[in-house]
């Protein structure tokens, strides 16, 4: 059955008109003919292979070992600056330490034989030491000791082990080799030298290699030697070094499995601005055959990876390419994990010179424009040619990677010698790139003599070009912060006059700095200049539309009419390609909504697709006028014509190169868009319908999640099932019906029990999810789903009252992989973003939770009750994080916007509660005090749990407040209940109303003024506390706090007593104390704790003075009282500093008296 | 005789405030503020999802669609001048 017999696809015909039917029928005809996996293999053939990242999380991961059955790759993980080697299971992801936590280790390399792990170890010598480990039985075996610093291991054979060793630091390190037969002898050493990185290859045709980095003069080159193992003994040859043409340094040379070629990183780029090539700059990954470097052959390295990735550390395996490459994450900060390549890099191996040629006119970076020329050159030695070269130079150029931009500008001065052209270039780029360094508002002399001197070589050249030597020497004149010089230096020039779309480049960037012209002026001078491609005038024509959107904005729309309308009036080249620009935008002005029946819309656009179609022998202007369509479109959200332009855009596009697929990826994208402008209008079905679409042309999880959740939403349960089934039949689902499967069934389940979680159900839709082996569209939405399952399963063991760090962890990592998979993706992002901050407050990680909490922030809200829920969140992640006084102020900022008050009065409440906590009390009963007026329905039991805690938390700040009679009021209520309704019972999360009810006490007994009644309160709080000795789980006391607790309101007793001149009940109630004593010291077994000494202070403190008073008094368990200070006195011997303090003191003061008086 | 037992006012300090001080956050939380379990459950449903969030790209932070596929590059500034 043909896809355009489905209904969903009659229904949106039967709504579409005229040309608008001709175009979306043919881009479901061009649908229709190809299905999901084939449309995929598609893909992957045309475009640049992203590099698939296998690591994830806020660690470094670096330096790759694979395992022999490709099922695991070990590395080294860095946390704050401890390094660690991981294993990681390449299917699931999960990875564990393989050295044990407590030693830091490094540089993992397995032997050939796959069965020994070497490794750097820094167990038993800081300077490290070269151990290995059997994979089989994991023991441990180091076979280096602490009379060298040894590093960096590498195998020759599977039987000795190379590495790096020196016995001091001012050495240089030399090659030792070490026999595992022979592992009592001292190593062999090869040769010495400034050497790092070194690698082996396996045997081919009877010889293995030796290749290392070498540094000479700051700079490193990559050397190789043949290593020959002849009866027993280990030798090298001569070094073959052998440069790359290429700008920057070498590193990390690695041999392929069959020694073919030998791999490379290169850092090409000075991108950290420090003026030095090195290993804080960007990297991109070589390879070059073996026997090039052998036979010396002229050639060029195979480019495998762009700047782009910044990659390096290339470990070629024959499951693939394991590189490492930096990646900035959410926070702006970079972060190294380990990614995997095919062995030949980021172009397709498929690809032909003129697919590469195609590849560089529809690049979509310089970075990749770069790569694709570098590949030309090493495939085709046609290219390595001049012509070749100066469009490196100019991508570098553009792109401002200067110090790459020098090397050409080198090379071609000493190939052409133009009269001093290049020369020019290379003095005004070293100085850009010196100005780099300096620090913002301020030259350094250094600088300013550099410039002098410069300068002065400038005036000494002479260029083949006249204007070119004013435009650099206003250049650096710039650069020295000498503008009036700078505008005397070019006071002649005139565009007209230069030759060169190079030179001009400047001259306008000269312009710009002097403010000669306006930003606009500029851009349509250049974009109608004859000295430049087709492709800057376009570009320089699109950033004209740019910079007016920039200075109109949204608020002049007829402003922004009026100045395209004269600056097309003016132009003289009414056929140029900012002409044709101006015109597309006036004609989408045309616009005034997205109604596809309105005859005047129509119109228009069937007069800007004639004029777009015109235009299609000229790429550039072609893509750039659909490009500007479709982002016009989407943000007036003008959904359909936006869809429309999309398609045109695909259905044009050549299916051989790789144009389709970044036609294609647009299409899907936009796709998506216009389902979600639907679901914005609440246009359900036809949302349902687009990502209906969607789904069947890219099986994209996003798309099939959208579709669900449209029909869900009107209850059309049927229509998933007959979907489902038309697209498995027809083959445009496969494994992804896990995905749809688990989705539906979690939809369900929560449709009919929110808020419970099925552990059974859970766990098996995460496990079927686990098993699921295709990387499909979209794989961001299948961890994503499988991290909230984790963390369901997590919360249901946490609400028991478990733990569990599995759950968790998994949770955690599928979060993280999804994040970094839809990076670009705002509608995932902002979602994960809120999960992980909720997943770690559970966890109790507050820290970590308040992170995310920040990042969350920043992203849109659906509506006022997500917001609430992320305030009242937020809140409490400052709350947890001990910061209440970051918590009140979310939470005032969360009131102040609108029906707040109405919807959520219970922020007032929590703005209460951390306003006390934050001790501003007065504004804490002033919220309180809000809260009761608003009468919430939350409040109307009022013996709900939740009624007595806002009523503990109001009397608090009544009473920090001394606002006795009002917070009296407000506990003696407490008191008056008998019961607790019934509440949610979790567990650490519930109290007891005894609880409260001792707490109230505590506080009425500290407000009541009358002595009598004062006793009363203790005493009641005392005989209700003393009962809950079998309840103190409940009540989340410890036993011996709670004896600590008990001797102290004895004691409270005691005092008032006194203060009514009870002595003898006061002494009675102090002799009470003795067995709580006693208690508290076979509980702590501790005779020396603060209350239990001044509980017997006290005793003797009273018996002393009640003695004195009457001489005939006798203190009631006088025996048991001594026999208790006896011990603590004998206790105090050995500790002068503790006799010393206070209550200590007093205790021996008055123990040693009683004592006496006992004499 | 009335006499000071000077620690009492360190012990008198060790009331109902002192357990507020010592005690955990969430303890602190459990015995003075409100939990508001329907709320707190509802607040839960939407703080935790498993999807996109489903908002038209108008109301997202970045209002032109991110695609690579938009990029418009400079051409190469190169000693020929023949329009491509």
């Amino acid at each position: 059955m043909k896809p355009l017999k489905s209904n969903f696809i009659s229904h949106l015909l039967t709504i579409s008109l005229g040309m608008q039917i001709y175009l979306f029928s043919s881009s479901l005809a061009d649908a229709a003919d190809q299905k999901t996996y084939a449309e995929k293999t598609l893909l992957q053939k045309n475009e640049l292979i992203i590099p698939q990242r296998m690591t994830v999380g806020p660690n470094d991961n670096f330096q790759t070992a694979v395992s022999s059955d490709s099922k695991s790759i070990f590395f080294t993980g860095s946390t704050h600056l401890a390094e660690r080697i991981f294993i990681q299971d390449i299917r699931s992801g999960f990875s564990r330490s393989f050295i044990d936590d407590k030693t830091d280790s490094k540089d993992p390399s397995l032997s050939p034989d796959g069965k020994t792990l070497a490794y750097t170890s820094f167990r038993h010598d800081a300077r490290g030491d070269i151990c290995i480990q059997s994979l089989s039985d994991k023991k441990e075996k180091c076979i280096t000791g602490k009379d060298s610093e040894d590093r960096s291991p590498f195998w020759i054979g599977s039987q000795k082990i190379g590495f790096l060793t020196r016995r001091w630091i001012e050495e240089p390190y030399s090659i030792g080799v070490l026999s595992l037969d022979h592992l009592d002898q001292k190593p062999k050493i090869l040769f010495l030298g400034d050497i790092a990185d070194p690698v082996c290859s396996k045997e081919v045709n009877g010889s293995r290699w030796l290749a290392y980095t070498k540094i000479i003069n700051g700079r490193t080159t990559i050397e190789v030697r043949s290593i020959s193992e002849a009866k027993d003994e280990i030798t090298t040859s001569e070094r073959i070094s052998f440069s790359v043409d290429l700008p920057g340094l070498s590193s990390f040379p690695q041999f392929d499995s069959d020694g073919e070629y030998l791999y490379f990183g290169q850092y090409t780029s000075d991108t950290n601005r420090d003026f030095q090539v090195d290993g804080r700059d960007k990297s991109a990954l070589y390879r070059i055959r073996l026997k090039d470097i052998l036979n010396k052959a002229e050639g060029f390295p195979e480019p495998l990876s762009s700047i782009e990735y910044n990659c390096n550390y290339p470990s070629p395996h024959p499951s693939g390419l394991f590189v490492t490459c930096a990646s900035p994450d959410l926070t702006g900060d970079g972060s190294l994990d380990i990614y995997r390549l095919p062995l030949s890099g980021m172009i397709p191996e498929s690809w032909n010179e003129k697919k590469i040629l195609r590849g560089i006119e529809t690049a979509r970076s310089y970075s990749d424009r770069i790569l694709l020329y570098y590949s030309l050159m090493s495939k085709f030695p046609q290219y390595r040619k001049n012509e070749t070269l100066e469009k490196v130079l100019s991508n570098y150029i553009i792109d401002g990677q200067l110090a790459s931009a020098i090397f050409y500008a080198q090379k071609l001065e000493s190939k052409k010698a133009e009269g001093n052209y290049y020369k020019l270039l290379e003095i005004l780029l070293t100085a850009e790139l010196k100005a780099k360094q300096e620090r913002d508002g301020s030259l350094s002399s250094t600088f300013r003599s550099f410039i002098d001197e410069e300068l002065k070589k400038v005036n000494a050249l002479h260029s083949s070009e006249p204007a070119w030597n004013s435009i650099v020497s206003a250049r650096l004149l710039l650069l020295a912060g000498r503008n009036a010089d700078a505008n005397h230096a070019i006071a002649t020039n005139k565009a007209q006059t230069i030759k060169s779309p190079l030179v001009l480049y400047y001259y306008s960037q000269v312009l710009r700095s002097l403010g000669k012209e306006t930003e606009l002026s500029l851009l349509e001078s250049l974009a109608q200049s004859d000295l430049f491609t087709e492709s800057a005038q376009v570009y320089y024509s699109y950033e004209f539309l740019r910079q007016i959107d920039a200075v109109y904005q949204k608020k002049d729309e007829a402003g922004r009419l009026r100045y395209l309308n004269e600056t097309k009036n003016k132009l003289t080249k009414k056929n140029s390609s900012l002409a044709h620009l101006i015109d597309l935008d006036l004609e989408l002005a045309g616009f005034k909504s997205d109604d596809i029946k309105n005859e005047s819309n129509q119109k228009v656009y069937a007069e800007l697709l004639k004029n777009i179609s015109e235009e299609k022998p000229h790429y550039f202007l072609y893509r750039a006028m659909l490009v500007r369509s479709v982002l016009t479109f989407s943000k007036k959200s003008f959904w359909n014509y936006m869809y429309f332009i999309s398609s045109t855009w695909l259905n044009v596009a050549s299916t051989e190169y790789s144009e389709y697929s970044s036609a294609r990826r647009q299409f899907l994208s936009i796709g998506l868009e216009k389902a979600y402008g639907r679901w914005g209008a609440k246009e359900y079905s036809y949302a349902g319908d687009q990502f209906s679409i969607t789904s069947r042309l890219t099986d994209d999880l996003e798309a099939h999640h959208g579709f669900i959740r449209s029909r869900l939403i009107e209850n059309k349960k049927k229509d998933i099932d007959d979907m489902y089934k038309s697209l498995k039949k027809d083959g445009y689902i496969g494994e992804n019906l896990i995905y749809v499967s688990a989705l539906l069934t979690i939809f369900d389940y929560q449709g009919a029990h929110p808020n419970e979680i099925d552990e059974k159900l859970f766990k098996s839709n995460l496990e079927s999810l686990e098993k699921m082996s295709v990387v499909s569209f979209n794989p961001a939405l299948r961890f994503y789903l499988m991290g909230y399952l984790s963390h369901k399963l997590f919360e249901a063991k946490i609400r028991a009252g478990d733990q569990d760090s599995e759950n968790f962890e998994k949770s955690e990592r599928y979060y993280m992989l999804a994040l970094d998979l839809s990076r670009d993706n705002e509608r995932v992002v902002s979602n994960l973003l809120f999960n992980l901050a909720m997943l770690h407050q559970l966890a109790e990680n507050h820290g970590q939770s308040l992170t995310f909490f920040e990042l969350r922030k920043t992203n849109i809200f659906e509506d006022l009750e997500e917001k609430a829920a992320f305030n009242w969140y937020y809140g409490k992640s400052f709350f947890y994080n001990l910061q209440p006084a970051n918590a009140l102020a979310v939470t005032e900022a969360f009131l102040k916007e609108k029906e707040v008050e109405k919807k959520y009065p219970e922020f007032y409440e929590k703005a209460a509660f951390y306003a006390a906590q934050a001790n501003d009390f007065q504004k804490s009963k002033k919220y309180y005090e809000t809260f009761f007026q608003l009468e919430p329905h939350s409040l109307s039991d009022r013996m709900a749990p939740d009624w007595i805690r806002i009523q503990m938390g109001y009397g608090y700040a009544l009473f920090k407040l001394k606002r006795s009679n009002e917070a009296r009021s407000v506990f003696e209520k407490i008191m008056e209940l008998n019961s607790l309704s019934n509440s949610e019972k979790q567990v650490g999360k519930f109290l007891p109303l005894v609880q409260y009810q001792l707490l109230a006490l505590g506080f009425l007994a500290q407000l009541e003024t009358n002595k009598t009644e004062k006793i009363h309160l203790l005493s009641r709080r005392f005989d209700l506390y003393k009962k809950q000795g079998g309840n103190l789980d409940q009540i989340l006391i410890k036993k011996e706090d709670w004896l600590k607790t008990l001797l102290t309101i004895q004691n409270q007793i005691a005092e008032t007593e006194l203060d009514l001149n009870n002595s003898n009940k006061a002494m009675e109630e102090l002799s009470n104390s003795l067995s709580i004593v006693s208690d508290l010291r076979t509980t702590t077994g501790n005779s020396l704790d603060r209350v239990d000494v001044m509980s017997l202070t006290n005793y003797f403190a009273a018996a002393v003075a009640l003695k004195e008073r009457d001489p005939s008094f006798r203190s009631k368990d006088l025996g048991k009282a001594l026999e208790l200070g006896s011990t603590t006195h004998l206790a105090l011997q050995p500790f002068p500093e503790l006799k010393s303090a206070p209550e200590y003191d007093a205790f021996e003061k008055y123990f040693l008296k009683i004592k006496s008086s006992q004499k | 005789m009335k006499f000071v037992l000077f620690i009492m006012l360190v012990l008198l300090s060790s009331c109902a405030p002192k357990l507020y001080v010592i005690d955990r956050q969430t303890v602190i939380e459990t015995e003075a503020t409100g939990d508001f379990p329907n709320l707190q459950k509802s607040f839960e449903k939407r703080a935790e999802n498993f999807g996109p969030k489903m908002v038209d790209r108008s109301r997202l932070k970045q209002k032109e669609v991110p695609q690579r596929a938009y990029n418009i590059l400079n051409g190469e500034l190169t000693s020929e001048t023949a329009k491509k």
